[in-house]
């Protein structure tokens, strides 16, 4: 009889669990997520683009060795495409979450291309990582 | 010596003569008037025993549904913060799951007799 | 020196302990987006430790017993058990984490992938747990773990707000939720429950007597402030060179640059060394710690001063700890989040750990006269209320923050 109780109370568990889980993953994106999806994306973008001027600017002066440098490197750009897949992943569902896409969509897709550039010059994308930075804060 | 099977004894580690662990006192064994102490037992059947239902058959089914061994309360030398046998540990029976581990596992991987020190 | 030698237990311990994998990059995250306004969470934490390890310390060189022995005695074997399945999954996912944090650091150095390092170090590892003595190991990685004494010197040199110290509070732009989720995490680094387990079966394995109680507490008052300072050591050179630029840490090779913009690649190389010793020590403890727990909820005999033949059972469970740790990491899983994880949902089993230590360091049977005094009775209550309070706290705090998001 107990071990009855038990299985129904395990299912149980389980079953709201899976719900819960389920609830989460299909509810429909609104305003709010989309918004916390694109400033985590700008900040992701931001603090690959600022790493990688650090560590630019590190191995010029010779104070990190070149395969760190390289793994830091591999690092941010691993991050940087990550936070961006993430990004465009997700559908803008309404006109204002539309205009946030449009002012950062070309952001990210700089920031690729810019990442490249700072590996050797460090401060190639210093403006690209202010105007992340200013829609960081504008958005929270 | 007056001891409270369930708080002095149950669950408390066996160790040999040397110090080295034997075994839980997983349950006891009582003479047949219940009066006295007869044996301790010791092993993963005589705990998923005590514990009952289907936890205790996972349990037991875990140690390969071996007999607990049987300590003689005679071997017992004293009680403190474990309980003292009086005897070195190669005297009783291995247990079923670590000789099986030491013949097919462990033992066959080299330097498995080294001494730490 | 054979004297200096013998804290090396202590210091191997809260080394790694304080600052594995999870707690490098939590710490450095911490500094990075709240300055050096934690640095309370990791005095609270020390304190703590110490209490709960001077307690346990005690307790094993009188009774001569681990502490996890005599969890089972106390809580009784069903509690014991959730206690056990609690300790031993959290003990081998932080394994799993350790191991990669060491092919982090091995990335590092090396350039290449840390996922090509993970098997080797497994093996070096289990190579070390098998062959070499305890004492052996705990000298090499403890006193190499020193090396990220350069971090102190560099938070000098770095200088980060040093006014923060004194503010229990977040700094402007970041929120409360997530200032208490980052300090739950940090509280719970400092109190991982394998560190008491694999300081005490240590003591055992080192056959302390109650002739040893000062040098337990030697290795107690030493040995955990000392790993409190290095952890706090990536606390101030995150909130030095990271804070200013509003960004966030979330690798390790984050959390290591500073060193090198203080010192160059001398500072670099010394960290990394650093952080490969502690990765690895805390690799051993924890795999270690896993065998501990198992075998000693179950009786059996356990761990290294016995021949690997007398304690098959042991060196099982720890050679399949490792290889489930192995197998977990090559499903291309984040060691770093798996850790931050791991802080988390180790602050729920917290009470289990350090509610029967208090019991039982105040237990005549065991203890004799040398039972808890009133300052460790008194600071053990406070703890423990502590622990609570973070563990009921830590999943509302999880959902609420979003993963400290």
């Amino acid at each position: 009889m107990r071990a009855k109780w038990w299985g129904a109370t395990a299912l149980s568990v389980v079953a709201l669990a899976w719900g819960g889980a389920g609830y989460l993953i299909t509810k429909p994106v609104d305003f709010h997520d989309y918004r916390v999806a694109a400033v985590s994306a700008a900040e992701t973008a931001h603090d690959a683009l600022t790493t990688t001027a650090l560590v630019a600017e590190a191995l010029e002066k010779g104070q990190v060795m070149t395969p760190y440098g390289k793994s830091a490197f591999d690092d941010a750009r691993k991050a940087l495409a990550g936070g961006a897949k993430k990004f465009t992943a997700i559908e803008p569902p309404d006109e204002r979450c539309e205009r946030m896409h449009d002012e950062l969509a070309p952001l990210l897709q700089q920031a690729d291309a810019a990442l490249t550039r700072t590996e050797t010059e460090p401060h190639a994308a210093d403006q690209l990582s202010d105007a992340l930075e200013r829609f960081v804060e504008q958005h929270t | 010596m007056r001891l409270l099977i369930g708080f002095d004894l149950l669950d408390r580690q066996i160790v040999d003569r040397d110090g080295v662990p034997v075994g839980k006192v997983d349950d006891v064994e009582l003479s047949e008037d219940a009066r006295t102490l007869t044996a301790l037992l010791t092993g993963q059947s005589a705990l998923g025993g005590r514990f009952g239902g289907v936890l205790g058959r996972w349990i037991t089914a875990a140690a390969g549904g071996a007999e607990p061994r049987r300590i003689p309360y005679d071997l017992v030398a004293k009680v403190d913060s474990a309980v003292h046998l009086a005897i070195k540990r190669e005297l009783l029976a291995p247990p079923a799951l670590e000789k099986w581990l030491d013949d097919h596992l462990i033992g066959r991987i080299p330097g498995a007799d080294n001494a730490e020190s | 020196m054979k004297r200096l030698l013998a804290v090396t237990l202590g210091i191997l311990t809260a080394i790694g302990g304080f600052v594995d994998i999870g707690d490098i990059v939590s710490t450095s995250e911490a500094g990075a987006r709240f300055g050096l306004s934690h640095t309370w969470v990791l005095l609270v934490g020390i304190v703590g430790i110490c209490v709960y390890a001077e307690m346990a310390g005690r307790v094993t060189a009188v009774s001569k017993r681990p502490v996890y022995d005599l969890i089972r005695e106390r809580l009784g074997p069903r509690v014991a058990l959730v206690n056990l399945l609690g300790a031993y999954a959290i003990t081998l996912l932080t394994l799993a984490a350790e191991i990669g944090g060491v092919a982090l650091a091995l990335q590092l150095l090396s350039g290449a992938p840390y996922l090509l390092w993970v098997p080797a170090v497994a093996l070096v590892l289990w190579l070390a747990l098998w062959r070499v003595k305890f004492s052996t190991l705990e000298r090499i990685f403890g006193l190499a773990g020193l090396s990220l004494v350069v971090l102190l010197i560099a938070t000098f040199k770095l200088g980060p707000d040093f006014t923060q110290m004194t503010k229990i509070a977040p700094p402007p732009g970041e929120n409360w939720p997530t200032y208490f989720f980052v300090a739950i995490a940090l509280f719970a680094s400092a109190m991982t429950p394998y560190e008491v387990f694999f300081f005490t079966s240590g003591g055992v394995e080192e056959r302390w007597t109650p002739r040893d109680l000062t040098l337990s507490r030697v290795n107690v008052f030493l040995g955990f402030p000392l790993g409190g300072l290095l952890a706090f050591g990536f606390l101030a050179t995150s909130a030095a060179v990271y804070e200013p630029l509003g960004m966030r840490v979330d690798t390790l090779g984050q959390a290591v640059l500073p060193a090198g913009l203080a010192f160059g690649q001398v500072g670099l190389g010394l960290v990394i060394l650093g952080v490969f010793a502690a990765t690895f020590g805390a690799a051993m403890e924890t795999s270690l710690s896993a065998g501990y727990t198992v075998a000693q909820y179950f009786g059996w005999s356990w761990g290294k001063y016995l021949r690997p033949r007398q304690a098959a059972r042991f060196h099982t469970v720890v050679l399949v700890s490792i290889l489930l740790a192995v197998a977990a990491l090559l499903t291309t899983i984040d060691p770093v989040q798996l850790t931050e994880y791991m802080l988390i949902f180790s602050a729920i089993v917290l009470p289990l750990t350090y509610l029967p230590i208090l019991v039982i360091a105040n237990d005549r049977g065991y203890l004799g006269d040398k039972v808890n005094g009133r300052l460790a009775n008194t600071l053990g209550v406070i703890y423990l209320f502590v622990i609570l309070a973070a563990a009921v706290a830590a999943v509302p705090i999880m959902i609420l923050t979003g993963m400290g998001g």
